[in-house]
C-alpha cells in the first residue's frame, strides 16, 4: 500500500479487509471441475422433460466466486453463472445468465452445514403473465462426486398463489 | 403463461430444446392476473411456432443490446478517485476489454487496475432486459466479496443513469453510475454516492479510450 498505509483512514482500511476471502469460499472448492448434469424440468399439468449437459466450475476472481460454465449435449442451450459468499451481508450470493433469456436470475441464501444444502432465494417475472413469483433452488452437496440442484417456484397472482412447486432438478455427477 | 399455451408451446419447442421459458413458467402455473381476455384468446390461439417466436423475441438481443455491443473492444482506463476529501483524487492507468456473451445477450467487461500499489480486477456482465426495459448489470472485483447489481435507463441527454447499493463496512448506501458517451472511442463512468441530504456526491470518473 505505498506511502498510503500509515494515513490510510480506518474506513479504507476496513475496505480492504472486505475483500478477503473467508471460511466459506473453501467450500466452493467442492464443486469445482465438470459435472455431468441431468436436467428434468417439469411443466404444464405434471409433464416432463429431460435433457442432458456438462457444467464446468472453476474459481475465479481469486477464489472469491465459483464461476459456472454450462452447455446441453447438442450444445443449443449455454448459461453461466457466479456464486460466492458476501462477507459483508453474510450470506450467499449467486446469478444466472443464459442465451435463452435477457434477464438476471440474482439469488441470495444461506448454508446449512448439518445437512450441506444451501437454500437460495429469488424473484423472478412469469414471462408468460407479467406478474412476479417466488425461485427458491436448494443445492445439496452429496458426496464428492454428485450433487444436485432443485428450483421451485411460487406464484404471487393467480390461481395458484402462494402455492410452491417444483420445476426443476439437475443431478450433477463428476466427469470421469 | 397459460397451461394451455405452455403445452402449445412446449409441444414446438421441446425437439428445439428450447428450455429456459419452460423453466421460467414452471410447472401446473396457470396465471390469469395480469393478462387481458384478449391478449389470452391470442395466446391461446397461437400455434407451438407463433409461441416460439414469441418466446424467442423476448429471449432476444435487440435495438439496446446493438448499442452495448458499440462498446465492445479493447480500452485504456484512466481512473481519478476521492479517496480523502483532504488530499488529491488518487489517479491510476488500468485496461478495460469488453466482449459479447451467449449470443450478444449479455456483455462481459474484464476491468485491470493496479490502484494505490494494489493490483485490482474487476469484472461486469451487463445487458438490457427486454420485458422489463432496462439496462442490467453486475459487477464483482477483487476488494469486495459481494455481487453488486444496478439497473437504470438513459436519461434526456442519452446519458446512461444505473442506480443500486453500494455495500460497505459503514453500512448500505444508495450509488449511482452515469455513463457519458464523448464518441465511439472514448467514454467515461462518473460515480455518485448518496449522501445523508440526499444529494449525489461524485466519488470519482473513469475515462475509457479505445486502444
Amino acid at each position: 500500500m505505498s506511502e498510503h498505509t500509515d494515513t490510510m483512514p480506518e474506513e479504507l482500511a476496513a475496505c480492504a479487509a472486505v475483500g478477503k476471502t473467508s471460511e466459506e469460499h473453501e467450500l466452493l472448492k467442492q464443486f469445482v471441475g465438470r459435472w455431468d448434469s441431468k436436467v428434468t424440468i417439469w411443466f404444464g399439468e405434471g409433464q416432463s422433460h429431460t435433457s442432458e449437459g456438462v457444467m464446468t466450475n472453476e474459481m475465479d476472481l481469486g477464489g472469491r466466486f465459483l464461476k459456472h460454465t454450462y452447455s446441453d449435449s447438442d450444445d443449443h442451450f449455454h448459461g453461466r453463472g457466479f456464486w460466492g459468499y458476501n462477507t459483508l451481508d453474510k450470506r450467499w450470493e449467486g446469478f444466472w445468465i443464459d442465451d435463452m433469456a435477457t434477464f438476471f436470475q440474482i439469488d441470495h441464501g444461506q448454508h446449512d452445514p448439518g445437512s450441506n444444502t444451501w437454500e437460495m432465494k429469488g424473484e423472478m417475472t412469469d414471462p408468460g403473465s407479467g406478474t412476479p413469483m417466488h425461485k427458491r433452488t436448494v443445492i445439496t452437496l452429496k458426496d464428492a462426486d454428485h450433487h444436485s440442484m432443485e428450483t421451485y417456484f411460487t406464484p404471487t397472482q393467480g390461481e395458484h398463489a402462494g402455492q410452491e412447486s417444483k420445476c426443476m432438478e439437475i443431478q450433477y455427477s463428476r466427469k470421469a | 403463461m397459460n397451461t394451455r399455451s405452455l403445452i402449445a408451446f412446449g409441444a414446438g419447442a421441446l425437439a428445439a430444446s428450447t428450455l429456459a421459458f419452460l423453466v421460467a413458467s414452471g410447472p401446473e402455473h396457470d396465471h390469469h392476473d395480469g393478462v387481458s381476455q384478449d391478449e389470452m384468446d391470442k395466446m391461446t390461439e397461437m400455434s407451438p411456432e407463433e409461441m416460439m417466436a414469441a418466446m424467442a423475441a423476448i429471449g432476444s438481443p435487440g435495438e439496446h443490446h446493438a448499442e452495448l455491443d458499440k462498446m465492445c473492444g479493447e480500452w485504456t482506463a484512466h481512473a481519478s478517485f476521492v479517496m480523502d476529501p483532504a488530499a488529491p483524487p488518487e489517479k491510476s492507468t488500468g485496461s478495460m476489454t469488453i466482449e459479447p456473451v451467449l449470443g450478444g445477450r449479455y456483455f462481459r467487461g474484464e476491468f485491470k487496475m493496479d490502484f494505490m500499489g494494489q493490483p485490482f480486477e474487476g469484472l461486469a456482465y451487463s445487458g438490457y432486459d427486454v420485458a422489463h426495459e432496462q439496462y442490467i448489470s453486475v459487477w464483482m472485483d477483487t476488494m469486495s466479496t459481494k455481487i453488486t447489481y444496478l439497473e437504470g435507463n438513459r436519461n434526456e441527454d442519452g446519458d446512461m443513469v444505473m442506480k443500486g447499493t453500494a455495500t460497505t463496512p459503514m453500512g448500505d448506501n444508495p450509488m449511482k453510475i452515469v455513463t457519458t458517451h464523448e464518441s465511439d472511442d472514448q467514454f467515461t463512468d462518473h460515480f455518485y454516492d448518496k449522501m445523508p441530504d440526499g444529494t449525489w456526491f461524485n466519488s470519482g470518473t473513469i475515462k475509457y479510450t479505445r486502444n
